[in-house]
């Protein structure tokens, strides 16, 4: 399943929520949509889901225009929205079988379905319990559940980690890894940087409605880091290793931090394995070598500190 | 054994959801128990104040009978529909929209689900009160069969309410909007429904009577003939909104505007046949009214649709002109429905011409000549208002006011231009006999008719370029779309 946006556009009077995004996903990728407030994420979301018409442009999923078809579009896009089921007459069980039944699941598998996706989010448990009573992580896994009850290929997640305690978060990762390697697509939104940086393989930066950056992870934080970062843990001593360092071509600092050696050069990957050789060469013994690249945190706060430097801000 | 357990499971699978959802959520809430426990309670109340206060009459019961049938009609028409409108209202909210839109539910089936539950709500709050409407039998002086015609007919009003109530509910605006709109339309439209029953009654009896027809083949019409009035409204209200719950994309106007008009073609020939048998105009005159009122809401409201139609719609636009031309009118669309509704005003009026020379006998030319007055004042006013809306909102008010809010303008200045000539009339010295903001305030002498006219015709006028810019961007698609460029940034 492949998931393009092409030339999404959204405009609400003067203000262009949207303006011209192109990206596209697939199956078993979970791509980070991120973005400051405002910056255009729920309303592309809105119009992945059919929830809102773009101004121009379309989303397709293999083809199937969500503008045209939307309904076509919804059997297969599994949509979390920001906000959550606070129901004060409505069990989750009863919650989850009024969508088992939207989606036209069949009254012989109805139960079972709503069986495995109860048991796949954790909801067993409290499958009795009214939704205004559950906390805030259990009614992300009830909006999790809701999303899953039609097995979407397609996951369209806006901030799903928000409000969620450290346990409920790693939970979560752990869940959207399964589904990923179930052969979901999966984008998700997020401010919880770290979190995605650790699950997701692509990231779509947007800012004031535009794309500011977007690729694999790998790519897009080499390409926006200035600097290559080189974590060495010798096996020898440490001053020893640091000076040897110091003498390399392309090494711009060295620091010692704890145990460990932490090495600023210019260039990437290449550099960085001429080193890792250079040090062998000399005899220094390596207990670890590992490259840093810049963090998504950083990544995104240079680019939206550009933005606002570019607007005089 | 397997059998009935297939039948079952089919049962189960082709159960509306909805239906499903709101009972569990009904059965589980306060509302139910609260207005059965409050409803038993003051009918024991109102069953014991009017026994001991008619003590001593010969027949209390129809007495009685009314006082429960008029609080039962009042309670369940009132209570339900804001009940279902609310909870829809609710459930549509922008903020909180993890119920019913993300899924592959067809919005009829919505609309339906949502009506059918409070359908089955009424019956519940009318299954508790006939013990006690039955007890008035025992009262003397009633008769039940015409008992059980009467609670049926208030049923069928509830279910009327009901259908109006979900439609505010489902009304695509803000939430003060819709409270604002919500509480004019629930005032207005009952009366408006209630009018047109009593008239039909009114002719259909006159007309009965003046005939001879049988008593029992006259109720048995008469009550069919009301049930099918009320069945008509829910019908355009079902559809209307479906409308406001299908996708912005898709061709929501078309099948609302289809029922308009196939209900007004079909009206005139039961209307016509009935006023030659009944030798009685006075059905035409109340069609005209209705339907003049009809076109002219539909005037300001089809404003609110949008200018620029989406590749959903261009892809059911038919080739071939005049098909292309009829298709203009009917499917979405801001211009269409103007001039739709424009050419129903017309058309009413013609209609009504042809009634007016068919009837001379039966209906005095003066009351003929003041209805087409009166109707043409009002049917002038709306075209000013949706026109001068038009032009505020496309032209000055875009970012101010959104689009579908066009609607908001036009009432405003309806009903601006209403008081505005009502001013004018007393001022002249005219006798004002009835006020009314819709431009139909009601004066002894006749109203301004040629200025309405020119006022009209001059803002209209100022329209025509925003209907032939949107009749001309009216085309399909062409057959073979070129496969879009691919020019952003793609990643993984």
């Amino acid at each position: 399943m492949e998931v393009k946006i092409n030339r999404l556009k959204r405009y609400f009077g003067l203000t262009r929520a949207v303006d011209d995004i192109s990206f596209s996903f697939s199956s078993g990728e979970i791509v980070a949509f991120i973005g400051s407030n405002g910056a255009g994420k729920t309303t592309t979301m809105r119009i992945l889901a059919t929830l809102d018409e773009p101004t121009e442009g379309d989303v397709e999923l293999d083809g199937v225009s969500a503008v045209n078809h939307p309904e076509q579009v919804r059997k297969l896009i599994g949509y979390m929205p920001d906000s959550l089921p606070t129901h004060r007459d409505m069990t989750v069980h009863e919650y989850l079988d009024f969508f088992a039944r939207a989606y036209s699941i069949p009254s012989e598998k109805r139960a079972q379905t709503i069986d495995d996706v109860q048991s796949f989010t954790g909801l067993g448990d409290i499958r009795n319990n009214t939704l205004h009573s559950l906390s805030k992580g259990m009614k992300q896994r009830v909006s999790l559940g809701r999303a899953l009850i039609h097995d979407p290929p397609v996951m369209v997640m806006d901030e799903p980690a928000a409000g969620l305690d450290p346990r409920a978060r790693i939970e979560l990762r752990e869940l959207l890894r399964i589904l990923a390697d179930q052969g979901k697509a999966i984008l998700i939104s997020s401010h919880i940087l770290t979190e995605l940086s650790e699950i997701c393989g692509g990231a779509v930066i947007i800012e004031k409605g535009k794309i500011a950056v977007a690729g694999t992870l790998d790519e897009i934080l080499s390409q926006q880091a200035p600097q290559t970062v080189l974590a060495v843990r010798p096996a020898g001593g440490l001053e020893e290793a640091r000076q040897a360092l110091m003498l390399l071509p392309n090494v711009e600092n060295v620091a010692v931090v704890g145990n460990e050696l932490e090495a600023r050069i210019s260039g990437g990957e290449e550099e960085a394995s001429q080193i890792l050789s250079e040090l062998m060469k000399q005899g220094i013994q390596i207990a670890e070598f590992k490259r840093r690249g810049g963090d998504l945190e950083s990544l995104f706060m240079q680019i939206t500190g550009k933005e606002d430097e570019g607007n005089g801000k | 054994m397997k059998t009935a357990g297939a039948l079952v499971h089919a049962l189960d699978s082709r159960m509306n959801p909805i239906v499903v959802k709101e009972l569990r959520q009904i059965s589980r809430g306060k509302f139910l128990t609260v207005i059965l426990i409050g409803f038993l309670f003051t009918q024991l109340t109102v069953t014991g104040a009017v026994t001991l206060y008619s003590r001593g009459s010969a027949n209390p019961g129809p007495q009685l009978y009314l006082t429960l049938l008029r609080f039962l009609t009042g309670i369940c028409s009132a209570l339900i529909p804001a009940y279902a409108g609310f909870r829809l209202a609710k459930e549509r909210s922008n903020t909180n929209r993890d119920l019913l839109f993300i899924s592959t539910l067809k919005p009829a089936s919505i609309v339906w689900g949502k009506t059918l539950s409070a359908a089955i709500l009424a019956a519940l709050i009318y299954s508790v009160s006939m013990p006690f409407i039955v007890m008035t039998y025992i009262l003397r002086g009633i008769d039940l069969p015409s008992a059980f015609l009467q609670i049926a007919l208030s049923y069928v009003f509830t279910l009327t309410m009901i259908q109006l109530g979900i439609m505010i509910g489902c009304m695509p605006a803000s939430r003060i909007v819709r409270g604002t709109a919500g509480l004019i339309v629930l005032i207005v439209m009952p009366l408006f429904v209630l009018g047109s029953m009593g008239v039909f009654f009114q002719a259909y009896y006159s007309g009965a009577v003046a005939t001879g027809f049988l008593t029992a083949e006259r109720d048995a019409l008469g009550t069919l003939g009301v049930a099918s009035i009320c069945a008509a409204y829910a019908g355009a209200l079902f559809l209307v909104s479906t409308a406001f719950v299908s996708p912005p994309a898709s061709n929501r106007a078309f099948v609302p505007r289809v029922y308009v008009t196939a209900v007004w073609a079909v009206s005139i020939v039961v209307v016509f046949a009935w006023s030659e048998f009944a030798y009685s105009a006075d059905l035409i005159v109340e069609w005209m009214t209705i339907f003049s009122f009809i076109f002219s809401m539909a005037l300001m409201f089809s404003i609110s649709e949008r200018d620029r139609l989406g590749a959903r719609v261009r892809q059911a636009i038919p080739h071939s002109r005049s098909r292309r031309a009829l298709a203009f009118l009917f499917y979405s669309g801001s211009a269409g429905g103007f001039i739709w509704a424009s050419i129903g005003v017309v058309m009413t009026f013609i209609v009504g011409s042809i009634a007016a020379s068919a009837f001379a006998a039966s209906i005095s030319s003066s009351k003929f000549e003041r209805l087409f007055l009166n109707l043409g004042f009002m049917a002038f006013n709306s075209w000013t208002a949706a026109a001068s809306a038009v032009l505020l909102q496309r032209g000055y008010l875009k970012n101010r006011v959104a689009r579908v809010h066009t609607w908001l303008i036009s009432f405003g200045i309806e009903a601006l231009t209403g008081l505005l000539w009502s001013i004018y009339m007393i001022s002249a010295g005219s006798q004002l006999v009835s006020f009314n903001f819709m431009g139909m305030s009601r004066f002894r002498e006749d109203p301004p008719i040629a200025a309405a006219a020119v006022i009209a015709a001059v803002t209209v006028s100022f329209c025509i370029p925003w209907i032939f810019r949107q009749k001309a961007a009216f085309k399909p698609l062409p057959l073979k779309t070129a496969e879009m460029q691919w020019t952003g940034s793609a990643c993984v």
